[in-house]
């Protein structure tokens, strides 16, 4: 099946982007549960440069999750605007909104959720499918990156918690994303192999793609280049890290 | 707290109200079909049972010997009721001056309504006892020509055509179902209807009556052991043949299909029910998983296993006992309407319908049983949840491995992934992959048992009339005038006649008897196909003789005509498979002795193409000698025409077992699709669309579906021939017979019926809340 390339909707005029990853203006998202409205975002402006590691702290409910989402495309706004990689997510829709998950975002969640009747090569294949010729070499050598290659060929039932992720982030980055979105990465995995994970999603930033990290460990936020506090819905608080931490000096 | 949970159950059924009605549907077909058939085949036997009693219906039947001193004899045994003889005769009847048929005439006596098989007058008066012009003309006759009370038909005497006033329709218990005899059950009101008349009439008429014993039992006796007993004195006495009541043509041609409905009763609503069964299974089963560590949180709290036990085991009840209530009364009901519909289409005088428990209670059983079943083993797991589920933590996933396919066919592993997954989905979860295949097995065995039906009757049919019987019509002369064979191959339009000896027999060895007829051709006849010829000398048989008198080919038979006291001793050289009747079959030569004192031979005559069937009948009726006419045609018409009865019972299985795989491969499709929501709303978020999802998801269960027609239609076809041959008996020979064209269709039928079961997945798979999914556990 094909998918309609996304056009590349220019954001308006009235906004300087320059070498912005991700613009997200006035942002809300409000769900009605029932009779009662949740305002998980309220009016949240942020603007992320490439090649940064962003994450995204605050307690449950703060909001953190909704605003990976939102960027993802995952779920549409209630009102603002969000600019992904020069592209208005907030106008794209049906076959525009596949072609924008294929080719701006890789998605990396707390579970893993790999297919276990898939290899771990195949994992990375299915997806690399969609982006391209030669999936089976581009699945190989993102596997590479990820120090997995000599485990292509075991099912995730065969591989460790820390093992499955890095093989959930290889399918996240196989498509060549610019942008790379986790949630909770490393909340099913112990110490040593959460840092495992965050060293991997530390070290794709060297190649100019932005990862926005939604945790609620603030341990994590030491390794960031800019952590945004989230409370209630708001922004909280936004500093940068201008000497993030090594991965390995990092504990919790 | 039981509130509570009764509360969970509500919602739970609910949230997934699609699934479960789907369920739902299942086991009420099953119930409806299960308490119609059963019903009916109750009811069916209750009519036959009154109108049997109400017209003293004859538990025995003795043909040949001396009547009198028979019925003598057979009424000083203990355990008869009732004692009767009386004569019966095959005339020629003529109706409306130019159509000629068959006729039976059958003595009244003196007093007028017989003591064994009395008459129903439906129209009319009895005649008076001394009335020698009138007759008594059997419902169907009366119906067909539309004869009734001051009519006149025209009986063959010996002394020429004689004209009677019909003074009366009558219903008899003897011809419900109006056939000839054992070996002619298909006989058209075309060409064959019974009178009754009395001694006076009956006299002048019937040059060589046949003489019978009727006898009925007392309520209380031993049926088997009396049976065997006035069978032995009979035959002791001289008589030629004893019939018992479970072999008299009429009640052994009903109760083949009361015995079909009881044997439906039992197969499709198995079908229907295990389908239930399975879809009920594989539902809760992925509740209960899903389910797990809410419940292994009530436990941790203290909620004791046998309450979860319960909980999920009534739930499983609740939807299988109320689906499965209310299918029992619409069953019910149409077992009644079906009932009335099949009485009245049959002519059975009395329709006796009423509450049985025995459905009633089957049915409760049968609904509450399917849920039980089906519920249990997911209940009993949910119930030793340990507490340690509801820590949480990542659910490791399943095991998985490359698929048979991809073993067996390596250059399967060359597809690109996606298609990989779609092979090695089929393995992933074994239960619900079973429960899949086995809604096409159940499907393809429903479809085959009642396509199957229609496909070997017709068959059959057609190599009884067309390849076996090559004869247009058979005619009855006077043996007297021999020019009449000349006479009618001289006719316009007549290609062949050919003269043939037609005579009731007793085929017997030592004790074993059997009552059939006997058929003697000329040594190069046309009109019969007995593959190799007929042999010189000695017997052709119907295949069924062999076990029924424990014969093989070479052994000696004794064969006696069941009118007169004449028999001779020949081999059985050959039997033969012939699908209607069980008769036997010589060159006129070899039993001439046997056959050259009927007062009538028959000629069996073939007519040219083209020829007009009915000016034929007049043209040959209207010859001297001809006595009677029966069309070989009009038989097969009258059965093909039964068959239109087939089709509406093979169309509303079909319709039901549409339903039944739509809903079961339903269920396991959206199953399916819930339990790995998590990894495939992980692959929509990084870029497959959603009509690449649900072709994945339908190409796994199209995939099953269609490794599942070979085997399918091989249980099918097995199935379907075990309930044929259940039919089986001397009488009808129902090997089943399936058409090539009948096995494609109802492959692509179910496979049709497996995509449209996809829809409901894709659906969902469209709907997939995306955020929600990605953040539980995988399954």
């Amino acid at each position: 099946m094909s998918i309609t390339p996304h056009r590349r909707r220019r954001a308006p005029s009235s906004v300087n982007h320059g070498d912005s990853a991700i613009v997200c203006e006035r942002l809300s998202k409000t769900y009605t549960r029932g009779t009662h409205d949740v305002h998980a975002l309220v009016d949240v402006s942020l603007d992320i440069e490439p090649g940064r590691l962003v994450v995204l702290l605050g307690p449950s409910g703060s909001g953190k999750t909704t605003l990976l989402n939102l960027v993802g495309a995952i779920e549409p706004i209630t009102a603002g605007s969000i600019v992904v990689d020069g592209v208005d997510v907030a106008s794209l829709a049906g076959t525009e909104l596949t072609g924008f998950r294929r080719r701006e975002v890789g998605f990396v969640f707390q579970f893993f959720n790999l297919v276990p009747t898939l290899t771990a090569a195949e994992n990375v294949e299915v997806i690399a499918e969609l982006t391209g010729p030669d999936a089976a070499t581009r699945a190989v050598t993102a596997l590479a990156e990820v120090g997995l290659v000599d485990r292509r060929d075991h099912f995730p039932g065969q591989l460790s918690g820390g093992e499955q992720q890095r093989v959930a982030i290889a399918r996240a980055l196989v498509k060549g994303a610019p942008v790379l979105l986790a949630d909770e990465p490393t909340g099913s995995l112990d110490l040593e192999t959460g840092k495992q994970v965050l060293g991997l999603l530390r070290d794709t930033t060297s190649t100019g793609r932005t990862v926005l990290l939604v945790t609620h460990n603030s341990a994590i936020a030491h390794i960031a280049d800019r952590v945004i506090h989230l409370r209630d819905g708001h922004v909280a608080g936004d500093h940068r890290n201008p000497t993030p931490r090594p991965v390995a000096e990092v504990t919790w | 707290m039981v509130s509570v949970l009764a509360r969970k159950a509500r919602r739970d059924i609910r949230r997934q109200r699609w699934q479960y009605l789907s369920v739902a549907i299942t086991v009420f077909l099953g119930v409806v079909l299960f308490a119609a058939s059963y019903d009916a085949f109750l009811n069916l036997e209750r009519s036959y049972q009154h109108t049997y009693e109400r017209l003293s219906f004859a538990d025995l039947t003795i043909t040949g010997g001396d009547a009198e001193s028979i019925a003598a004899d057979l009424g000083t045994v203990d355990g008869v009721a009732a004692v009767t003889t009386r004569r019966q005769a095959d005339v020629g009847v003529r109706v409306n001056g130019d159509h000629t048929l068959l006729g039976r005439v059958v003595e009244l006596p003196i007093s007028g309504q017989p003591l064994v098989n009395q008459l129903a007058v439906l129209a009319g008066t009895w005649p008076s006892a001394g009335d020698g012009d009138s007759v008594l003309m059997e419902r169907h006759m009366s119906d067909h020509f539309d004869l009734g009370p001051g009519a006149t038909v025209e009986v063959r005497s010996p002394s020429g055509w004689r004209i009677v006033n019909v003074a009366a329709s009558v219903a008899s218990a003897e011809y419900i179902w109006p056939a000839r005899s054992r070996q002619d059950l298909l006989t058209s009101p075309d060409d064959f209807g019974v009178l009754f008349a009395t001694s006076t009439l009956f006299n002048e008429i019937a040059a060589q009556p046949t003489n019978q014993v009727l006898v009925t039992f007392s309520p209380d006796a031993a049926s088997d052991q009396l049976t065997a007993e006035l069978t032995t004195r009979a035959i002791a006495d001289g008589a030629s043949s004893v019939q018992p009541l479970a072999d008299q043509p009429s009640n052994a041609a009903l109760q083949e299909d009361v015995s079909g409905f009881g044997e439906l009763s039992f197969l499709f609503p198995v079908l229907f029910l295990g389908a239930a069964t399975m879809a009920t299974f594989i539902l809760l089963g992925r509740v209960v998983r899903a389910q797990e560590a809410q419940v292994a949180t009530l436990t941790a709290n203290g909620m004791a296993p046998r309450r979860i036990v319960m909980h999920y085991l009534t739930m499983g009840m609740t939807i299988s006992g109320v689906a499965g209530l209310t299918g029992l009364v619409v069953g019910i009901l149409a077992g009644r309407f079906v009932t009335g519909l099949y009485t009245d289409a049959i002519n059975v005088p009395d329709t006796i319908t009423g509450f049985h428990l025995t459905t009633i209670v089957t049915g409760v059983v049968l609904s509450l049983a399917t849920g039980a079943i089906a519920a249990a083993a997911p209940a009993i797991a949910a119930g030793r949840a340990q507490p340690a589920a509801a820590l949480g933590g990542v659910t490791p996933p399943g095991s998985g491995s490359r698929s048979l396919l991809e073993r067996l066919v390596p250059a399967l592993s060359r597809l690109p992934a996606r298609w990989r997954m779609v092979l090695r989905g089929i393995g992933r979860e074994p239960r619900r992959s079973l429960s899949t295949a086995a809604g096409v097995v159940l499907a393809l065995i429903l479809i085959l048992a009642s396509w199957g039906m229609v496909d070997t009757v017709d068959i059959l049919l057609q190599r009884q009339f067309d390849d076996i019987q090559r004869q247009d019509a058979q005619v009855e002369i006077d043996r007297a005038d021999g020019d009449t064979v000349g006479a009618i191959g001289d006719l316009d339009g007549v290609a062949r006649a050919e003269p043939v000896a037609t005579a009731g027999v007793v085929v017997s060895v030592g004790d074993r008897r059997y009552a059939t007829e006997l058929m003697a051709f000329d040594s190069e006849t046309k009109m019969h196909d007995f593959g190799t010829g007929l042999p010189d000398a000695g017997l052709v048989a119907g295949r069924s003789l062999g076990p029924l008198l424990d014969i093989t080919t070479g052994d000696a038979v004794t064969i006696t005509r069941t009118d007169r006291p004449v028999s001779i001793e020949l081999p059985v050289v050959e039997f033969v498979d012939e699908p209607l009747g069980t008769m036997v079959y010589a060159q006129t030569g070899t039993v001439e002795s046997l056959t050259a004192s009927s007062a009538t031979k028959s000629v069996l005559v073939s007519f040219t193409d083209g020829a007009d069937r009915e000016v034929m009948r007049q043209r040959i009726a209207a010859l001297p000698g001809v006595v009677a006419y029966v069309d070989s045609r009009s038989l097969y018409d009258t059965a093909q025409s039964l068959l239109s009865l087939f089709y509406a019972f093979v169309g509303v299985m079909l319709a039901f077992g549409a339903l039944m795989a739509f809903a079961l491969l339903f269920n396991t499709t959206t199953v399916n699709t819930s339990e790995r929501s998590p990894e495939l709303a992980a692959m929509k978020v990084n870029g497959a669309s959603t009509g690449q999802l649900a072709m994945l998801v339908a190409g796994e269960n199209l995939l099953l579906a269609a490794l599942s027609i070979i085997p399918g239609l091989a249980v099918g076809y097995w199935v379907s021939a075990v309930f044929m041959n259940s039919f089986s008996s001397d009488l009808f020979d129902f090997g089943l017979q399936i058409r090539v064209r009948t096995l494609i269709l109802s492959a692509a039928a179910v496979l049709a019926v497996s995509a449209l079961a996809q829809w409901p997945a894709s659906r969902t798979i469209a709907s997939l809340d995306v955020a929600r999914v990605v953040r539980e556990r995988s399954q």
